[in-house]
């Protein structure tokens, strides 16, 4: 039985929770928030050890791995205490709030054994599972260009009262959002390693952007555009969107559907010359247990695998979510010097 | 329970299918006279139940009913709530306590906020989340006022939530409130049927009420078909059927024919945006059940 605790009991700190707490290996033992509400409640109904102060509950409690699911600027302290502890650890995503902290955490962990996964939750999306398999596969041939966007409505008004709206605690759209999409193109084209066009722009925030645009430039003379805006409200939810054209076909998808457009047959894969359209029902495989989507679960199982089979290679790894923070430091700077 | 009862999904951009094809959808169901010809064709054809979410436009088709009760008046609605995607956006915005305060007072009249803000503050300071959990429930079932509702859902990005953390408690709470303020059954909706149902039993809960995903290839059923099949077999519950066509990956025929076949299945839910879609998938229910 792995015992484990979450730090941060938001969001995405209590869907964590949920799924993990029915995992047949895993045993929660203590919860560290600051929000009252959130204590007095899971006091109220649980047996966990609660906390305000992360430190104090790292040096007390017994654990295997903890869940970091705190404001993004509390990533890198919450993070080091944990390596110091030796716990395997899960972090939301974004990584880092500035690309040299991050290198400090993936430096940290040289020499230990610790496994260590990050929240990029697209890649364990079965639709985007399969499009990068037909990337790798060169079923599209090379890669010319892509467009990988991400649209919603999260922020629709001026407001200053959440941690997303504020700068200093790692809110703004480009952390939130785009790091979805900037993460899946390092995870499907390699590293991008050059940036160029970057546009941050304010829609209703005041502290922070809400659309990002970007070109990236991968190796192998691949290229792409980001595009991405929190504020438009004709979206209902998130929505991911990627197209990608290469030299024998095209691939368009988002989470629920890719449609493959192939110049010629191809008998090796069981694709037709022309359209060839699926879908998450067909793709989808079930999970022991679910909430919101089975990729929220098959992130989380494929930790707990990990950390029984004691394997540090993690499908999305602190050095890779590095790379996300990387290329956003980037997308920032680019942005910067065009702007003075 | 009705045996079949027609859903609201296609009507506010959701299609498990296809993003593009839920928002063509949204653009088309925008003009509210679109959704109530498609409800309408239903009623015709013999379907007066109905799943509603607590979409802010389902107000407007609620105001609808109300206006012209002969029309309407053998409808039987089944409301599902809360309307999620609502409460993520407003807690990001102004956390946990904020969103409660603002789901409350919209859409009362100045009295009703008085009453629920004297109710509301005193709830928020205690801080408890089962009478937090009524508060809103009367917030969203206001747009019901005056309409016949047979049940009352729990929509499953909350019953999964909480299954997961396995707090009893709430959902002895939540059906006995809906029950005691409402006088219908609570029932509950839910990406994993066979855990839910096993739960919902050792929590005291006598032959709840279940809606979830039931088709031939798995869609949206956790973890597996055949322990969707055996829970069905074996477990003393009342089954609601939804997804029954995986979102349109299994042909309508193929579809109706397994789940009609299923011990326990009580309500089929399908979603049609269509009138000829409406009438045929009633004919082969009829058919098949």
């Amino acid at each position: 039985m792995l015992k484990g605790g979450v730090i941060g009991f938001g969001r995405m700190g209590v869907t964590h929770y949920s799924i993990l707490n029915t995992h047949p290996d895993v045993q929660f033992v203590a919860v560290c928030d600051s929000s009252n509400f959130v204590l007095k409640n899971l006091k109220r109904y649980t047996r966990l050890e609660l906390y305000t102060d992360y430190q104090k509950m790292l040096n007390e409690q017994e654990m295997d791995f903890v869940i970091v699911a705190t404001p993004t600027a509390s990533h890198v302290e919450v993070v080091k205490a944990a390596v110091q502890r030796g716990l395997h650890m899960f972090v939301e995503k974004p990584f880092s709030l500035t690309a040299e902290e991050g290198k400090a955490l993936v430096a940290m962990l040289e020499g230990r054994n610790l496994v260590n996964q990050v929240g990029y939750f697209l890649r364990f999306n079965e639709v985007f599972r399969a499009v990068r398999k037909l990337v790798a596969d060169h079923v599209i041939g090379d890669v010319v260009h892509y467009k990988n966007e991400m649209y919603g409505c999260t922020v629709l008004r001026p407001s200053k009262s959440s941690w997303r709206g504020k700068k200093e605690m790692g809110g703004g759209c480009i952390l939130d959002f785009a790091s979805h999409c900037i993460d899946f193109s390092n995870h499907v084209f390699g590293m991008a390693e050059r940036v160029s066009g970057s546009i941050l722009r304010r829609v209703y925030s005041t502290d922070v952007e809400d659309a990002v645009y970007a070109a990236l430039e991968h190796r192998n003379g691949t290229s792409g555009n980001v595009m991405v805006n929190w504020s438009d409200a004709s979206f209902r939810r998130p929505y991911n969107r990627i197209e990608i054209l290469g030299t024998k076909g095209k691939i368009v998808a988002d989470r629920q559907e890719y449609r493959l457009y192939l110049h010629e047959v191809d008998n090796n894969n069981g694709f037709e010359k022309g359209w060839n359209i699926h879908y998450l029902p067909e793709l989808d495989k079930g999970v022991r247990f679910a909430v919101r989507g089975s990729e929220f679960t098959n992130q989380l199982d494929h930790f707990i695998e990990c950390i029984k089979q004691n394997k540090t290679e993690t499908m999305c790894t602190f050095a890779d979510a590095l790379q996300t923070d990387l290329v956003i430091e980037k997308i920032k700077t680019d942005f910067a010097t065009r702007s003075n | 329970m009705d045996r079949i009862i027609l859903g609201d999904n296609q009507f506010f951009g959701v299609s498990h299918m296809s993003e593009e094809k839920g928002m063509a959808r949204a653009v088309r169901f925008q003009n509210i006279n679109e959704i109530i010809g498609i409800l309408d064709t239903a009623y015709e054809c013999g379907i007066h139940a109905f799943t509603f979410s607590t979409h802010e436009r389902v107000k407007l088709l609620c105001d609808h009913f109300r206006a012209n009760p002969q029309k309407y008046a053998d409808l039987r609605l089944y409301p599902a709530l809360p309307y999620a995607h609502k409460y993520a956006n407003l807690v990001n915005e102004k956390g946990i306590i904020g969103a409660v305060k603002d789901v409350v007072i919209a859409d009362s009249t100045a009295g009703q906020m008085a009453g629920m803000m004297v109710r509301g503050g005193a709830v928020l300071w205690k801080q408890d989340p089962i009478e937090i959990m009524k508060l809103l429930i009367d917030a969203e079932m206001k747009m019901f006022r005056g309409l016949n509702v047979k049940a009352i859902f729990l929509q499953n990005i909350v019953t999964d939530l909480l299954l997961g953390f396995g707090w009893k408690d709430i959902f002895r709470s939540f059906a006995a409130y809906i029950d005691k303020k409402y006088g219908v059954r609570a029932g509950f909706m839910t990406l994993n049927m066979p855990r839910l149902v096993d739960f919902l039993l050792a929590s005291g809960i006598e032959d709840p009420i279940v809606c979830s995903a039931i088709n031939k290839v798995g869609f949206q059923m956790n973890p597996d078909v055949a322990s969707y099949e055996q829970t069905l077999q074996c477990r003393p519950f009342q089954a609601m059927a939804m997804s029954v066509m995986a979102a349109g990956a299994i042909s309508p025929k193929v579809a109706i024919e397994y789940v009609a076949g299923l011990k326990n299945v009580k309500s089929i839910l399908f979603g049609a945006s269509t009138r000829a879609h409406v009438q045929q998938t009633k004919e082969l229910l009829e058919r098949y059940s």
